[in-house]
C-alpha cells in the first residue's frame, strides 16, 4: 500500500504509532487525547536537516550542514509551552561542499572538533507566539562556551503522513541567528560574517 | 543599456570603487571561484519540511561584460550522480532509473541564451536546461550582489550572483511520486567568479 520507498521514514515498531495515528486523525488537531507515551518522540533523519549560512567578504553566502546530529523532544500537543528539546551535533560532520574550507573548519582556528566533538542545544524553556509559533530559549554550547539562545519554532504541519502509512508527523522549522564570534569562533570576522543563520527543518513522529 | 558606474551609484555596496575604465571591454571569460560556488535546490516534503540538496560536482563557463551586462552569458555543467540530499538512500533512488538516470544521461545542462537586465544589479536569465535528456527554455532571476577588485591582485575583479528560479521536474520526466510529493524545485545557485588576470 504505502510504496517502499528510501526516503520512508527510519522508524521501530510502526503498528502503534498507527494506531496514534487513527486517534490523531478522528481527533483532528493538536488537541488530541494522547497516551503519555506520545510525549516522546523520534526524529525522522530522512526529512531532518541541520543548515546554516554565513556571509562572506559581505556579498558571497557559504552554506554548510551538519550531517550528522540527533534530537530528544518531549513534547504534550495539549502543553506544548512545557516541552523540552535537546539537540547534539557532531562538530565533525561539518559540511559546506568544500573539503579544505570543511578541514579549517573542524580545526583550531573554527569548531575545534577534536576538542570540542558535540555542539549541543538544550531548551529551558518554550513560550508559544501563536498556534504555530514557538520560541525556544536554551544552552547552547560551541567551543566550550555556553550562551542562551532563542530560536524561533514555527510548525509547518502535523497530522498523518500520506507517504509513511498514515503515521503522525509534526514537522518543524526552527530557525535562528548566532554570532559566532561569542562562542570563541572568531577567525577571520568579520570579513567572514560573525553572523551565522541557523535552519533546522525537523520531522518528528510519536515514539511506539 | 546601464553603464558600471550607474551601478556603483545607486547600489549601497560597502566595497571600493571599481571605476568602468578599469574593467574589460567585452563580454570575457571569468574564472568561476568552485571553493565559493554551489548549486542546491529545495523541495517541500509534503508540507510537513523543506529537503535541501546540492550537486556536488559541477564546472561553470561565464563569460561575463559588466559593462554591456546583456552580452554577458553562462553555461553550467552538473554532474548528475553527484546528487546529495543528505540521505542516501534517497541519493541512491535519485540517481537510479525512476529518477534522474544517471547512466544514461551523467550531465544537467544549462546553456544561457539571453540575458535582460531590470535594474543595474537584477536580471533575468533565459537559457536551456537539459536534465534527462530533456531540453527546454527556462528563465532565472540573477541578482548581482556585488562586485570588488581582489586585495590579492587589484588588477583583478571580483564578482558573486546569486541565480534563482523554479523548475517542474516532471517536465523533465523526473516524476516519481508525484503529485504527492511537489514537482515544483526551487533552484539557487550562488556564483563566485574572478576576472582574467591583466
Amino acid at each position: 500500500m504505502r510504496p517502499d520507498a528510501p526516503n520512508t521514514p527510519v522508524r521501530s515498531a510502526r503498528s502503534a504509532a498507527r494506531a496514534l495515528a487513527l486517534l490523531a486523525a478522528l481527533g483532528g488537531s493538536l488537541a488530541w487525547a494522547a497516551p503519555a507515551a506520545a510525549y516522546r518522540w523520534e526524529m525522522d533523519r530522512s526529512h531532518s536537516q541541520v543548515k546554516f549560512a554565513v556571509d562572506h567578504l559581505g556579498y558571497s553566502l557559504v552554506h554548510g550542514w551538519f550531517r550528522e546530529f540527533d534530537a530528544d523532544i518531549d513534547l504534550d500537543p495539549d502543553a506544548v509551552e512545557r516541552a523540552s528539546v535537546s539537540f547534539r551535533i557532531r562538530a565533525d560532520s561539518v559540511d559546506t561542499n568544500w573539503e579544505g574550507r570543511d578541514r579549517y573548519l573542524r580545526g583550531p582556528d573554527f569548531l575545534d572538533a577534536e576538542a570540542h566533538p558535540v555542539i549541543s542545544f538544550v531548551s529551558t524553556r518554550v513560550r508559544l507566539v501563536s498556534a504555530e509559533v514557538a520560541d525556544i530559549t536554551g544552552d547552547l554550547t560551541i567551543n566550550g562556551v555556553t550562551r542562551s539562545e532563542t530560536l524561533r519554532a514555527a510548525l509547518n504541519k502535523y497530522g498523518p503522513s500520506a507517504l509513511a502509512g498514515g503515521e503522525v508527523v509534526a514537522g518543524f522549522t526552527i530557525s535562528g541567528e548566532i554570532d559566532r564570534t561569542a562562542y570563541g569562533v572568531s577567525f577571520a570576522a568579520p570579513h567572514v560574517g560573525k553572523d551565522v543563520e541557523i535552519r533546522v527543518d525537523l520531522e518528528i513522529s510519536p515514539r511506539p | 543599456m546601464r553603464s558600471i558606474r550607474s551601478f556603483l551609484s545607486a547600489a549601497a555596496l560597502a566595497s571600493p570603487a571599481v571605476l568602468a575604465s578599469d574593467l574589460p571591454a567585452a563580454a570575457e571569460p571569468w574564472i568561476m571561484d568552485r571553493e565559493k560556488t554551489a548549486v542546491t535546490f529545495s523541495l517541500e516534503h509534503i508540507g510537513f519540511s523543506l529537503v535541501e540538496g546540492r550537486f556536488r560536482d559541477f564546472d561553470a563557463a561565464i563569460d561575463f561584460d559588466p559593462v554591456a551586462q546583456t552580452a554577458s552569458s553562462v553555461s553550467f555543467s552538473i554532474a548528475a550522480k553527484s546528487i546529495d540530499t543528505d540521505w542516501g538512500a534517497r541519493d541512491d533512488f535519485i540517481r537510479g532509473d525512476d529518477m534522474l538516470d544517471v547512466e544514461a544521461h551523467p550531465r544537467i545542462t544549462f546553456v544561457s541564451s539571453d540575458v535582460r537586465m531590470l535594474s543595474d544589479t537584477e536580471a533575468t536569465v533565459t537559457g536551456l536546461v537539459t536534465i534527462k535528456g530533456v531540453s527546454r527554455e527556462e528563465t532565472f532571476d540573477v541578482v548581482l550582489n556585488g562586485m570588488s577588485p581582489s586585495t590579492e591582485d587589484p588588477g583583478v575583479t571580483l564578482a558573486a550572483f546569486t541565480v534563482t528560479g523554479e523548475v517542474d521536474r516532471s517536465d523533465y520526466g523526473v516524476s516519481a511520486f508525484a503529485p504527492a510529493v511537489a514537482t515544483t524545485m526551487a533552484l539557487r545557485v550562488d556564483i563566485a567568479a574572478r576576472s582574467p588576470g591583466r
